[in-house]
């Protein structure tokens, strides 16, 4: 088997998926302990007087159901990372064929389809004890000097080729110059781009979040309800302005949201669901050079 | 054809469909507080209820997970297993994220009542301070899971975007009165002294100090008065007759004879350390008149030997010579011109004062050069602290120069933007540029003579 690049990737992969395997043996052991823990926890708690002699008893049960949780989210990060790790071993494989010329062929319905899947399975950020989230997770915006890297994928302000004025198209990097601070992005969309790639200044590159904001330990990293934000339209490339009816409860779920139609007696359309990937802070009104 | 929306429009209907599946995935995700029924928790509201997807439920909660451990290694984890297993492990995490979250604060309540209970005898009740490192609201938050019902945040009447202008606002967290913590105060108070600048009070009790330090310490020592062993070897006599009385003698002179009979007598001679004594006695010894004359020895031995082997201290030996020389005076074998005047040189207590005077005198030395170092130090920092007051004037200066400038030259052209460069410096005004420079520097030149002083009084 001679030594190509996607060869050593492929076996990477592999690799990964072997210590996977065992991490998910290990996240298994880790989670009966867990449980032993609650159960003693419990248990502890339904006896009915809780003297106060047993204090000490308690806070030690507790202690150590702690440290269970705690060792056992430490697998579970490890083994989250290793599926990142995957994916962006395969990510990397993409730019590399796309830089050599190997043009992928993918229909709209299929883009379609791994937009949805790639907003699902956008890493989850999950603070520990104390931690602040990080840049460009949910709603947390990117660090004033942050530029995209080339494959991520933004938000581009582009003109509409036929007067219908401009409008933020979902795009994915393809170069940066520093010294311009001007992004070349390709449309998501691989027909609109035989014409030719947009060169966009930074201002109107917004980037998509890289994580995805725990509700339920992270939920200052979302936008509150009735926010104004700029969301990707469902089923289609573009972002649109809508308000924020509902945030996610829980990991999977999406921002319950009324966009902006006038289609629609009282200027809102219906409540539509979009992914935290696709929700973004929405950018001053600004006009295109 | 950019019109995205329009196009798909036809397809909004299968978008909602498809959405309408959404209600199904969250009951599926709310499955995890299933555990919530399996312990009814009665005890009122007090006993939290942790987290935890039960091992029972991996096929449940968990599908391509559980379907992975029942995997063999060599089917291992697929890449169509990656999505469906990453949501299952994140679930996972998630969980046991707000489950530590839960033990923690319940933890630090524990602690809180522990060391409520511990205080509570000397204060009756003191309000709940905030726990160190958590937010006050996050526990309402986590309660909040318990019940079921998530509210995240309070809601905001107004559309409001907290995230505008890549500014995330701080003010989302509910307004809490909390109780007032005003120990960073009393640390500051209690610093100051330390970190306030040199008054010129200072200035006036360094001198006074100095002055103080810089006299003389030439404390007159005393003429030696009366030994006190004159007045003690009365009541030591007293005493001895006392005891003499007792007849305790009549057991203690067998033994003590026949010891001194052991030793031999010129131990005894050496248990006197007085010189007059030790002389007398070796001189009564060599002319045998202690064992010949019993009643030498019992007139000198049983009380005073007592004294002298059981207190061994100078007092008896003292004593014991002021007697002597007093008999021997009386009896005019020794006249009282032959005693010694006073009290022998080598005066214990008078080396000592001698001593301590010279120490007063090294240390008094060392205040005063050390005082005047400081006086020195103070004194530049009094120069600093003007050129430090001059250069705060100067700068305010500065600044209502520039402002000035601001405006002329928004005057002029009043479309630039009040940030944009100063581009038409000459139309400015020379006065103003003047003044500027002037202004600058001065500014330089205080500022290096700041740095100067503040680095030789630093270096104290």
């Amino acid at each position: 088997m001679p030594f190509t690049a996607d060869s050593i990737a492929a076996q990477q992969v592999q690799e990964c998926l072997k210590s996977l395997y065992r991490l998910v043996h290990d996240i298994e052991k880790k989670r009966q302990q867990s449980e032993n823990g609650i159960n003693t926890i419990n248990k502890f708690n339904s006896q009915d007087e809780r003297s106060s002699f047993m204090q000490t008893d308690i806070k030690s049960v507790y202690k150590t159901a702690m440290l269970q949780a705690e060792q056992e989210e430490e697998l579970l990060r490890k083994a989250l990372q290793k599926i990142s790790d995957i994916r962006n071993i395969k990510n990397e494989r993409r730019i590399q064929a796309r830089n050599a010329g190997n043009k992928e062929t993918i229909r709209r319905g299929a883009w379609m389809k791994m937009l949805l899947s790639s907003a699902q399975t956008l890493p989850l950020f999950v603070s520990k004890i104390g931690e602040k989230p990080p840049p460009l997770c949910g709603a947390v915006p990117a660090e004033p000097n942050y530029f995209a890297k080339v494959g991520d994928m933004v938000a581009a302000l582009v003109k509409v080729a036929e007067g219908d004025g401009d409008n933020w198209i979902l795009a994915e990097v393809v170069s940066y110059n520093h010294a311009l601070n001007k992004y070349e992005v390709d449309d998501i969309l691989e027909e609109q781009n035989q014409k030719k790639r947009h060169v966009l200044s930074k201002k109107y590159v917004v980037p998509l979040p890289l994580m995805r904001a725990n509700p339920e330990t992270d939920p200052t990293a979302l936008f509150p309800e009735r926010t104004v934000v700029m969301a990707l339209y469902p089923q289609t490339t573009c972002f649109y302005k809508a308000v924020v009816n509902k945030l996610p409860q829980t990991h999977t779920d999406e921002y319950e949201l009324l966009f902006e139609d006038f289609s629609y007696t009282n200027g809102y359309s219906p409540p539509l669901y979009v992914a935290q990937r696709y929700v973004l802070a929405i950018k001053q009104k600004t006009r295109l050079p | 054809m950019y019109n995205y929306k329009k196009s798909y429009n036809s397809s909004k209907n299968g978008a909602s469909s498809y959405y309408s599946n959404k209600s199904k995935d969250t009951k599926l995700s709310t499955t995890r507080f299933r555990p919530d029924e399996t312990y009814p928790m009665d005890n009122e509201n007090r006993t939290p209820f942790f987290p935890v997807v039960k091992q029972s439920d991996n096929t449940q909660c968990l599908p391509r997970y559980s379907a992975i451990l029942n995997r063999s290694l060599e089917d291992g984890v697929g890449m169509e297993d990656l999505d469906q297993l990453q949501q299952d492990l994140e679930k996972l995490l998630s969980t046991c994220a707000v489950r530590s979250r839960l033990l923690k604060s319940e933890v630090e309540s524990i602690d809180k009542i522990e060391e409520r209970r511990k205080t509570k005898k000397g204060k009756p009740y003191e309000k709940p301070q905030p726990l160190k490192r958590k937010r006050p609201d996050e526990k309402v938050r986590y309660k909040d899971v318990k019940n079921g019902s998530r509210i995240i945040k309070s809601r905001h009447t107004l559309p409001k975007n907290s995230f505008v202008n890549d500014l995330p606002i701080e003010n989302e967290l509910p307004k809490m009165t909390l109780p007032k913590n005003d120990t960073s105060d009393k640390f500051w108070l209690s610093v100051e002294v330390f970190c306030a600048d040199v008054a010129k009070d200072d200035v006036v009790f360094l001198d006074d100090l100095i002055r103080e330090c810089s006299q003389d310490v030439d404390i007159p020592i005393p003429e030696i008065g009366q030994h006190y062993s004159i007045e003690w070897s009365e009541d030591v006599l007293g005493q001895e007759r006392g005891i003499g009385n007792i007849q305790r003698t009549a057991k203690s002179k067998p033994t003590f004879s026949s010891e001194l009979k052991k030793n031999g007598l010129n131990a005894m001679v050496d248990t006197f350390s007085s010189p007059l004594t030790q002389r007398l006695l070796a001189a009564l010894i060599e002319e045998n008149v202690v064992t010949g004359n019993p009643t030498v020895t019992d007139k000198l031995k049983p009380s005073d030997f007592c004294l002298t082997k059981t207190t061994n201290g100078p007092r008896n030996d003292t004593c014991m010579d002021r007697r002597l020389r007093k008999e021997l005076v009386e009896q005019g074998i020794l006249d009282v011109e032959d005693l010694p005047k006073s009290i022998p040189p080598d005066d214990d207590i008078l080396v000592e004062i001698k001593k301590c005077m010279q120490e007063l005198k090294t240390v008094n030395e060392k205040n005063v050069s050390e005082l005047t170092k400081l006086r020195k130090v103070i004194a530049k920092d009094l120069r600093r602290q003007e050129v430090k007051e001059a250069l705060e004037k100067v700068d305010n200066e500065a600044m209502d120069v520039y402002n000035k400038m601001l405006l002329a030259k928004q005057k002029q052209n009043p479309q630039l933007d009040p940030f944009g460069k100063l581009s038409c410096k000459q139309s400015l005004g020379v006065e103003y540029e003047e003044e500027a420079n002037k202004l600058i520097q001065q500014q330089v030149r205080l500022h290096k003579e700041l740095t100067e002083l503040t680095n030789a009084t630093m270096l104290f």
